[in-house]
């Protein structure tokens, strides 16, 4: 490295280390808060717990719904991301592969959909859901995450299997194979970076949804974890510690998430991006 | 049969598709806009023109709204700015630039619910932030920064940005790092200062991911801001945290007002159409240039 770059690469490590520092200091304060008793909190914010204690962990949990928020929450998850991926790759082998009329007018509706804000629709599907008696059931959150999802992930399914050659359908359909057995053997196989891509952009969506859950969910079991630290906080307002180890369990999932799928992650949101 | 099937087949596996989308986004889509005229008395309906968004727009709360979706519209050249400038250094690959990569984009995978309850204990009055610019002798610095009216917006905003520059620093460099590096290689041969780079090849190159970033931003800043609303502030002190969102879930959740909140919901929508339609010109319009 010569001379006159030496002092950009200064100045841009500085740069990067101050927004580090910005980017994980609430992290740390979160972290480590979350492992120390009231007293040592009030007394020292900042330092490292000494001693190390689960305690705050073991009292969120105790808490009257805790476990029930953090089931709730997984099968939300779980259920809404897997249907949707269900009814995208559906839609998207039909969009990407197959020819009808009025193919491409719907296609075009998709951009417009998937901008439409989630409060618009939020009062008309209130009144939808109370009218058939659904508020408080876990299946009509399910629905709607999907409704809200499914644009965005139909579009990246699609704009997948549309690199597809498809002379690789030719061959399996010589083969005999029906066009709807060609969606497991063939269409879904070669799918998988787009599924598990898209995939991961909607669960770390649903698993930190707020505004839906806290609408169509008031019943106090069937709070997501997400709507619970949010309540939990002001019942818990003077035991922060126990509000920090209650905000690490929420993120600790999507954390695992992230370790293990921040490459394709990332693939996933430049997908979307990206014109053919 | 086989030649029906041949015909009809694909709409089979586009319906589940679209009757979902039908019953969650396009039929509310229909019922608001015809909320958003009438009135609801009891079980009776009545067409009542645009009497809703009159009451709606002479509410001085409405107003705090609209302006305060306006600031945090003016944290997308912030953000786009900022992603411009971080994706840049990583881009020249300085030491540690994946692992500065990560830190960058993790707050994209946090639950906002999570990062406001965080700040706003990190925040308060007399919270740790405070503690240590007091600490330092910047006592003049200690501002109460969620429960000064003067301030509270402002302090949201720079939440927001905190949690939202990640995601504009990772889509921008993955494409800068798909630029052609000859273009760079022969532009350091003609000795091209790094801000000649930025602004005659990145930019250029990176032109359709920048619109599509600010598009998607100021969707965001119009309609996914509920939450830090919520959380940190509930709209408080004295209203002067009010947003869009945040006055419809109130009006309609908290006052059992669903027209009037079904009126301001009609406004979001439109603004919304506003910037799809702008986006979709300028994007045709790129694209006959291209050709």
């Amino acid at each position: 490295m010569n001379k006159k770059r030496a002092r950009p690469q200064v100045i841009s490590q500085i740069i990067m280390i101050v927004t580090s520092f910005t980017i994980l200091f609430p992290m740390y304060f979160m972290c480590i808060n979350s492992f120390k008793s009231r007293q040592q909190y009030l007394r020292d914010p900042l330092g490292w717990p000494s001693p190390l204690t689960f305690e705050n962990f073991v009292s969120a949990f105790s808490g009257k719904d805790f476990v029930s928020w953090f089931v709730n929450s997984t099968i939300l998850t779980v259920a809404s991301s897997a249907i949707t991926m269900f009814i995208a790759l559906l839609a998207g082998y039909a969009f990407a592969k197959m020819h009808f009329k009025g193919r491409d007018t719907l296609f075009r509706c998709i951009v417009p959909l998937m901008s439409v804000p989630p409060v618009a629709m939020l009062i008309p599907l209130f009144r939808m859901v109370s009218a058939f008696r659904m508020v408080n059931s876990l299946s009509s959150v399910i629905l709607i995450y999907c409704g809200i999802c499914l644009p965005m992930t139909i579009y990246m399914i699609r704009n997948f299997l549309i690199s597809v050659p498809d002379s690789i359908l030719e061959a399996a359909r010589i083969d005999g194979c029906s066009r709807f057995r060609m969606l497991f053997s063939v269409i879904m196989p070669l799918s998988v970076p787009a599924i598990v891509t898209s995939g991961l952009v909607n669960i770390v969506w649903v698993w930190n949804e707020l505004l839906i859950a806290l609408v169509f969910l008031q019943k106090e079991s069937l709070r997501t974890l997400v709507v619970g630290v949010t309540v939990f906080k002001s019942r818990y307002n003077l035991n922060i510690p126990v509000i920090m180890a209650g905000l690490m369990v929420v993120t600790i999932p999507m954390l695992l998430v992230y370790i293990f799928g921040q490459k394709k992650l990332v693939q996933g949101l430049m997908s979307g991006a990206v014109k053919e | 049969m086989a030649h029906k099937l041949e015909k009809y087949g694909p709409y089979l596996y586009i319906l589940p598709a679209l009757l979902i989308v039908f019953c969650v986004i396009v039929y509310p889509t229909l019922a608001l806009l015809w909320g958003s005229v009438t009135s609801t008395d009891g079980s009776s309906v009545q067409f009542v023109g645009l009497q809703n968004f009159i009451s709606a727009f002479e509410d001085p709360l409405f107003q705090t709204a609209i302006l305060n979706n306006l600031k945090l519209f003016l944290m997308v050249p912030i953000l786009t700015i900022l992603s411009l400038i971080i994706s840049t250094l990583l881009f020249n690959k300085i030491k540690g630039w994946k692992f500065y990569r990560a830190i960058v984009f993790f707050p994209y995978i946090l639950s906002i619910s999570v990062v406001g309850i965080v700040f706003s204990y990190i925040l308060q009055y007399n919270g740790i932030i405070n503690t240590v610019l007091r600490s330092i002798g910047m006592d003049w610095a200690a501002l109460d920064w969620l429960g000064n009216p003067e301030l509270a917006m402002g302090t949201v905003c720079a939440v927001v940005v905190w949690k939202q520059l990640g995601f504009g620093v990772v889509v921008l460099l993955a494409r800068m790092l798909s630029i052609d590096v000859s273009l760079y290689e022969s532009a350091e041969l003609d000795g091209a200062s790094e801000y000649r780079k930025l602004v005659n090849i990145t930019i250029p190159q990176a032109r359709s991911i920048i619109e599509f970033y600010v598009v998607i931003t100021l969707i965001e800043m119009l309609s996914w801001v509920f939450s830090y609303v919520f959380v940190m502030t509930s709209g408080g002190p004295g209203g002067s945290t009010y947003i869009l969102e945040y006055l419809i879930y109130k009006k309609a959740f908290g006052g059992g007002n669903y027209n009037i909140a079904q009126a301001i919901s009609v406004v979001i929508l439109l603004i919304a159409a506003v910037i799809i339609a702008v986006q979709q010109l300028l994007m045709h319009k790129g694209d006959d240039e291209n050709e």
